[in-house]
């Protein structure tokens, strides 16, 4: 339907009249504009996050592993299931958000578990409570007696998604258990889950084992064997249970370490009361000589892209921490303060070395910059020494020792805040943390 | 105290450009309208059957895992579709000799292990004090809002009306907004990165002072998962302080753009 509304000069008139109208309410009308605000103080908590059971068999202890695992980084303050007000959540369903927000859940993790053809799969989701938004959702699948690994695996998931960092919980530790009394402690090599389930040991006890090192594939370590009469560097392969020298060598062998692509492993020779510092191609067993000062070099670590090794050396008077090439080039000196520097490791991340210091009758793990810069202490006690790195370069293990007691394994944080008992109720020191497992 | 700043501007650049608009617009109302007809159609009626917030029900990813070589490892399967609700929701290594010699370089067998944990300097910080004062005490759960809620807040008063609009009312809705907003910012220092978080969060309030719309974030330090994981904790900071109630009326409808700094926030 069509129709001519009004002539031209009475519209024109009436547009004048709307526009000047629009001007003057334009004019007269507060602008809309942008408000700001800076918030520059928060709430500086672990999150809460809320796991409760996930559907199915097992649910409940998949749901119960991811809580403690996160609880356990510090970083995450796991909510009471008693306390939830949805039950049996499905990740078949999208929760009732409200309820979540009711108990303060930031995230929330839920999932289901089935078994079929003798095959367990475990779908997750995580969720923003708040947000009203699915963060992530994965499904793994396994063998049922594999369901600690699942659950380790949702909880890297989560963990990275929700702090940005990479998780580390579907790792292992390997270390040196140590049981009997004291002059006559048998020291075997052990391996266990980073949350200290599925311990075992690795040799019988019948020569003194230190300093286990993994490679990057995660499948194998090297370590050293001390007898009586004398020293030697293995090689041992965690799927086939298989040992292998490095070889003989003239003179007492000690502290190897895989280098980053697992190919060498360099390590150090004592002879005569002096110690250098050696890499052996695996490939062709050659060896190679990377340092010759007259002084004890010793525990040399790889940083994560094979180029610089660092290395402690009493060249200077007292132990301290020196950086060179991988092909012992350029040694300086890269610790600067008082007391006495061991031990160091290359973060995996490359940004930080760990070390163990000793300084006014106290020993600390403290961490400073490939340059030397920027050194923490993270810890002090009578005895802490020997750290090494979770993969994900935040989380150290190290073994600590108090008067009169047996050494036993704890974790601190980077910052230094976080710090607690390792998982592994046992005696044991020299842990090694290994790559996330493939 | 944090600072609050407000910023409004009366004649923005968006103003004029609409004041000119309209003058082009009435001008050629004015020069081109001839004989031409009008159409007029017709009118469609819409209802509003809800207004519930977008969900995100993308459906789970394929896990990237392979098999690992010593044990089976979980390995991922095409995941299923979350099915809708079933109904509406509301919404080194030590040497052997120093090794040895490590015990003769301890401290004496008396000293008793020292707590690993370390000093705190005290100072006085009178900011922080005043914080205590009004902060509840940290990891309670459902923590309410201090902002008044319901048929007897103040702001619904008729005295309080009365100042509805003034600089000193607009000042102190801002505050107690931020207030708000730092008690349900949980922030993460402990990672690496986390401290040096700086995330701008805009977003539009209804009249009810309800979230309306998306609320965006642009992350404006480093861009690492790390930023990503804290801007999305700022915009959860958003979500969880609102419904932002007894602000001035003019507040609806504007937009608000809050700066949250971790540089800060993980300092104090």
């Amino acid at each position: 339907m069509t129709k001519t509304l009004m002539s031209l000069p009475g519209l024109k008139a009436l547009g004048l009249a709307v526009f000047l109208a629009l001007t003057a309410m334009i004019l007269a009308t507060p602008a809309r504009a942008e408000i700001e605000v800076n918030v520059n103080r928060g709430d500086v908590q672990p999150l809460p996050i809320a796991v409760p059971a996930f559907g199915g068999a097992q649910g409940s202890d998949i749901a119960q592993l991811i809580a403690a695992n996160l609880q356990r980084s510090g970083l995450f303050r796991p909510l009471d299931p008693a306390g939830f007000v949805e039950k049996n959540l499905t990740a078949a369903v999208q929760p009732r958000f409200g309820d979540w927000k009711t108990i303060n859940a930031q995230a929330l993790v839920n999932g289901q578990v089935t078994v079929e053809g003798g095959k367990l799969r475990v779908d997750f989701r995580l969720w923003d409570v708040f947000a009203e938004q699915q963060m992530l959702g994965l499904q793994f699948t396994s063998s049922p007696e594999n369901w600690r690994r699942v659950a380790h695996k949702i909880s890297d998931a989560v963990y990275e998604r929700l702090t940005g960092e990479k998780g580390y919980f579907d790792t292992r530790v390997v270390f040196v258990a140590e049981s009997g009394a004291r002059g006559k402690t048998i020291k075997r090599l052990a391996i266990m889950d980073q949350d200290g389930a599925n311990p075992s040991y690795l040799t019988t006890g019948d020569s003194i084992v230190m300093t286990p090192r993994f490679s990057s594939n995660s499948q194998e370590i090297t370590y050293m064997s001390l007898r009586p009469d004398s020293s030697a560097i293995y090689l041992f392969n965690l799927e086939t249970a298989r040992r292998e020298s490095l070889g003989s060598f003239p003179g007492m062998v000690f502290a190897p370490r895989f280098s980053p692509d697992g190919g060498k492993v360099v390590f150090s020779v004592e002879r005569g009361g002096n110690s250098d510092i050696y890499v052996m191609n695996l490939s062709n067993r050659s060896s190679q000589r990377l340092t010759s000062d007259p002084s004890i070099d010793t525990s040399a670590s790889y940083s994560p892209d094979g180029a610089r090794i660092v290395f402690n050396s009493d060249r200077a008077g007292s132990p301290q921490l020196y950086v060179m090439g991988a092909d012992g080039s350029g040694q300086r000196r890269i610790s600067g303060g008082g007391g006495r520097y061991t031990t160091p490791v290359w973060s995996p991340t490359g940004e930080f070395i760990a070390f163990t210091k000793q300084t006014g009758g106290e020993f600390h793990i403290g961490v400073m910059r490939p340059d030397g810069t920027d050194e923490r202490l993270l810890t002090t006690s009578y005895l802490d020494e020997g750290p090494t790195w979770a993969p994900n370069g935040r989380v150290l293990m190290f073994s600590r020792e108090t008067p009169g007691g047996a050494p036993r394994l704890w974790t601190v944080d980077v910052t230094g805040r976080i710090l607690r008992p390792a998982p592994y109720p046992g005696a044991a020191s020299d842990p090694a943390w290994s790559p996330l497992l493939n | 105290m944090s600072r609050t700043d407000v910023y409004r501007a009366e004649f923005s650049p968006a103003v004029l450009g609409s004041l000119a608009l309209h003058g082009v617009v009435a001008a050629a109302f004015l020069i081109s309208w001839s004989e031409r007809d009008l159409k007029v159609g017709g009118v469609v009626p819409v209802t509003i059957v809800s207004s519930a917030p977008d969900r995100d029900t993308r459906p789970a990813e394929q896990a990237d895992v392979t098999q690992s070589a010593q044990t089976e490892s979980p390995t991922p399967e095409a995941p299923p579709e979350v099915a809708p609700p079933p109904a509406p929701t509301p919404a080194p290594a030590p040497t052997p000799t120093p090794r040895a010699a490590k015990p003769a370089e301890k401290a004496p067998a008396t000293v008793p292990a020292k707590p690993p944990v370390k000093p705190v300097e005290k100072t006085l910080d009178l900011d922080a004090l005043a914080a205590s004062l009004t902060k509840p005490a940290r990891n309670t759960a459902a923590r309410p809002s201090s902002a008044a809620k319901g048929p007897t807040r103040a702001e619904t008063a008729p005295v309080a009306r009365q100042t509805v609009g003034s600089g000193l009312a607009a000042g102190a809705a801002v505050a107690g907004m931020t207030e708000e907003l730092q008690r349900r910012w949980i922030l993460n220092c402990d990672v690496e990165g986390g401290r040096d978080v700086l995330v701008r969060v805009t977003f539009r309030l209804g009249v009810s002072g309800q979230v309306v719309g998306d609320v965006t974030s642009q992350i404006q330090s480093a861009r690492t998962p790390v930023a990503t994981a804290g801007a999305e904790r700022a915009v959860r900071a958003v979500y969880a302080a609102a419904p932002f109630r007894g602000l001035p009326r003019e507040f609806y409808g504007d937009r608000i753009a809050v700066n949250f700094n971790a540089k800060e926030a993980c300092a104090r």
